[in-house]
């Protein structure tokens, strides 16, 4: 090659031919120095490229410097060191032969510079490149020299690395998982083609697009691309939904007419498809915990850089990070859904629920326990379970020995609330099993209302048997006179009358309460005038009565119910009694029959002691009567009177005001026929 | 019968009328001067005023009970027999017979008549 100048001919080739050696003491001084370099440069990883300023149409370039732009080695003169390129073929070196030229100018020499190419191969490259001037005297340059780095993987995997960083800050940035996801599309077009989708399958188990991103689409072109109709087929054997099957990446490359209708459930769609000139499409599976949740898929038009080996590693390395931060939100959600479903169970459970730590911290309480002990929140936790046990429960130590049984522990006793007043309670003690660790779940319900009807009920069995004893002593001692004297007597025979009777009468009440309690109360209902009936009941009752003191109001005309009359006798017997029973001798019960309204009703009014407000409510009760009242018989003639009505379909009211007096108001509903 | 019982008084008191008298009618036959009264604080005017030999008294009663009045008349040293229809002796004060309902009319008497004499 004789025209090829020798490079090394300049200044450096002449302090050569002057010394023959680039260290003119060293060891090596034989071998000569030309030699020495173009042994360096046939060895060199880097491209050298030579300029000459005096043949602006021509460039010298080694074979690496051809690889590094991907060009052929072929073209071109070349003395196996360099090869001279001219014409069309420096058009890829234009921006270098720039920079070359440029430094030849200032004679400053130009350190890593770095310079994005477009190489052979349509592929971008990124070189970085140090230019020396070479001068053949002080005040004319020689030439040019560049030596020049491939730089494109460093840069690739510097700017990887900063897009997987970003896509981990971005996954990390939230728990709300679609926004997130929406960016992470957003990112991907950055790198990984010209439209970014990711889809997930939803609760239906069905593939839905939940983030898409890209240049913006005409709708026909949008449909293909975007959700509802991408990916339209799901018998598709590329695309997502293969995707999903296999678990395994898919790229097809290239995007052509038979791979567009493999995905296309609708043919007519296919020339749209054409339309937007894919060059390839990449879809990963989203997986995470051996899950396949999603898949991310990136397009690629012929616009976009040639595909590369490592948008693949790079897309599947997304999808791997989002496949995790959707399963940890998802993990989250559960664990927050979990978290509030206990939450409020817990809180509207009507038993009190307590959780200690074992040295009796208590950690968690729920509202019915701030209600039983009449404390807030704020105020319980972080408290002593000890502040709050009553003296009939055992000691903490006691407890946590108890609890650790099968069922834990139950007893009754009582809890302190606030200024020492206590409640009493049942309370079960066991180990509540908590991702933290151990500890004390105690369950505590008031019990006063039970103990209350217990000791209602034993009164009342006391009761009972008190009231059937005193007749039956009376009954036993005429009985026992009337064996002594042997003979008859009419006094004593009729006492023994007498307390059969009251006998009878309580064992009726009793089969009553019995009838009431278990709902076999039967009602012989027959059309009446309610006058009529409510008479009866105040006949019995004047029978032992002055008979001034209990006054009849009839009404101006007939009221018409239908009732069973022998009830609804005792209804207004009982009331009476009762009217009775809390008035003075000289004060008239007075018993009203009348219309109020629609309906008719019985008002019994007596001018007696009248009922304090609070015990109003309690009257109707089964077991109802004060502790004050020794009256002889259950206590059961209001309680009655309100079943008996209620089992008409009618109410029973009273108003009262203490030493003014009572009234009690029976309603029932009038007959159909005189509606 | 007994009949050096006979200037000796008793005070029966009961709120069930048809007891009382029952008692009262028996033991006028067996030759007992008797009263009767309602309840404890009737009886307790009575034991004032007449200062009975003994007081035959029921435990259950309105205004003053049976309890209640035992321990004022026992202050008085006059004796008290109790009768019940309850089964326990519940707060019957110590010394006082305490005799439940339905009774045998001989060992009421016998109760009576221990005291008595």
């Amino acid at each position: 090659m004789p025209d090829l100048p020798d490079v090394f001919d300049g200044e450096l080739g002449q302090s050569g031919t002057e010394a023959g050696r680039l260290d003119h003491t060293s060891a090596a001084s034989t071998i000569p120095e030309a030699q020495i370099f173009r042994a360096l440069i046939d060895n060199l990883f880097s491209g050298v490229v030579f300029r000459d300023p005096g043949r602006a149409d021509q460039l010298l370039v080694t074979p690496r410097t051809l690889e590094i732009w991907r060009l052929p080695q072929g073209d071109g003169p070349s003395d196996g060191r360099f090869v001279e390129l001219s014409g069309d073929s420096l058009t890829p070196f234009r921006e270098l032969i720039r920079w070359i030229d440029e430094t030849l100018a200032t004679s400053k020499p130009e350190r890593n510079r770095v310079l994005a190419i477009d190489r052979g191969d349509g592929s971008r490259g990124v070189i970085m490149l140090n230019i020396a001037p070479i001068a053949k005297s002080e005040a004319v340059s020689a030439g040019g020299l560049a030596v020049v780095f491939d730089v494109t993987e460093r840069q690739r995997a510097v700017a990887e690395q900063r897009f997987l960083a970003n896509a981990s800050a971005i996954l990390a940035s939230s728990l709300d998982i679609t926004p997130t996801l929406q960016k992470v599309a957003e990112l991907g077009v950055t790198a990984l083609g010209s439209w970014c989708l990711i889809h997930l399958l939803d609760q239906e188990d069905e593939l839905k697009c939940v983030a898409t991103s890209g240049p913006e689409l005409p709708p026909h072109l949008a449909d293909f691309v975007f959700d509802p109709c991408y990916p339209a087929n799901p018998d598709a054997t590329v695309g997502p939904y293969q995707v999903m099957r296999t678990g395994e990446p898919d790229f097809v490359e290239p995007m052509d007419r038979d791979q567009i209708a493999a995905l296309m459930a609708d043919p007519e769609d296919i020339p749209n498809v054409l339309g937007l000139d894919l060059r390839s499409m990449l879809v990963v599976p989203l997986i995470a915990r051996g899950r396949t949740l999603g898949t991310l898929s990136c397009f690629r038009t012929h616009q976009d850089a040639v595909d590369d080996p490592h948008v693949l590693p790079l897309a599947a390395d997304l999808a791997s990070r989002s496949a995790y931060a959707i399963d940890n939100a998802r993990l989250f959600e559960d664990a927050r859904a979990a978290e509030d479903r206990f939450r409020t169970v817990f809180e509207t459970v009507t038993d009190a629920m307590l959780v200690s730590d074992f040295s009796g911290r208590i950690i968690e309480v729920n509202r019915s326990a701030c209600g039983l002990l009449n404390q807030a929140r704020s105020e319980l936790l972080e408290r002593s379970l000890e502040d709050f046990l009553g003296p009939e429960i055992p000691l903490l130590s006691e407890l946590i020995d108890a609890a650790h049984q099968p069922g834990g522990l139950t007893v009754e006793g009582t809890l302190v609330q606030r200024r020492g007043r206590v409640v009493a309670v049942e309370i079960n003690i066991s180990i509540a099993r908590l991702l933290t660790g151990n500890a004390l779940q105690i369950l505590a319900r008031d019990i006063t209302a039970r103990l209350e009807m217990e000791r209602l009920r034993q009164d009342f069995l006391a009761m009972v048997t008190h009231d059937l004893r005193s007749p039956l002593a009376a009954l036993r001692l005429n009985a026992q006179l009337l064996l002594r004297r042997g003979e008859y007597n009419a006094d004593t025979a009729e006492a023994i009358v007498t307390q059969v009777d009251r006998i009878v009468t309580l064992t009726d009440e009793l089969a009553d309460l019995v009838r009431v309690e278990s709902g076999n109360l039967e009602l012989d209902l027959q059309t009446h005038d309610l006058m009529e009936v409510a008479w009866a009941g105040v006949d019995a009752i004047r029978i032992s009565h002055a008979p001034d003191q209990v006054v009849f109001h009839q009404p101006d005309g007939p009221i018409t119910v239908e009732v069973d009359e022998h009830r609804v006798a005792q209804i207004v017997q009982n009331l009476v009694d009762n009217a009775l029973k809390h008035s003075h001798a000289e004060e008239p019960v007075e018993v009203t029959v009348r219309m109020v309204g629609q309906k008719a009703a019985i008002e019994v009014v007596d001018q007696g002691e009248g009922i304090a407000n609070d015990l109003q409510e309690r009257i109707f009760e089964r077991f109802g009567r004060s502790d004050a009242e020794k009256t002889k018989g259950l206590g059961l003639g209001l309680y009655f009177a309100r079943m008996l009505t209620e089992a008409h379909g009618g109410e029973i009211q009273v108003e009262s005001e203490v030493a003014v007096g009572t009234t009690f108001r029976v309603t029932l509903p009038l007959s159909i026929e005189s509606q | 019968m007994n009949k050096s019982t006979e200037s000796q008084s008793i005070l029966i008191v009961d709120d069930d009328a048809s007891l009382s008298d029952a008692l009262a009618r028996w033991l006028r036959s067996e030759g007992f001067e008797v009263r009767t009264a309602y309840d404890g604080m009737q009886a307790l005017r009575n034991v004032e005023e007449n200062q009975p030999d003994l007081v035959l008294a029921d435990v259950s009663m309105p205004v003053l009970d049976g309890i209640g009045l035992a321990r004022e008349v026992m202050r008085m040293g006059i004796p008290v027999v109790l009768l019940s229809a309850a089964v326990s002796r519940k707060a019957a004060p110590a010394g006082v017979p305490f005799v439940a309902k339905p009774f045998d009319i001989d060992v009421l008497y016998g109760i009576i008549t221990d005291i008595l004499t």
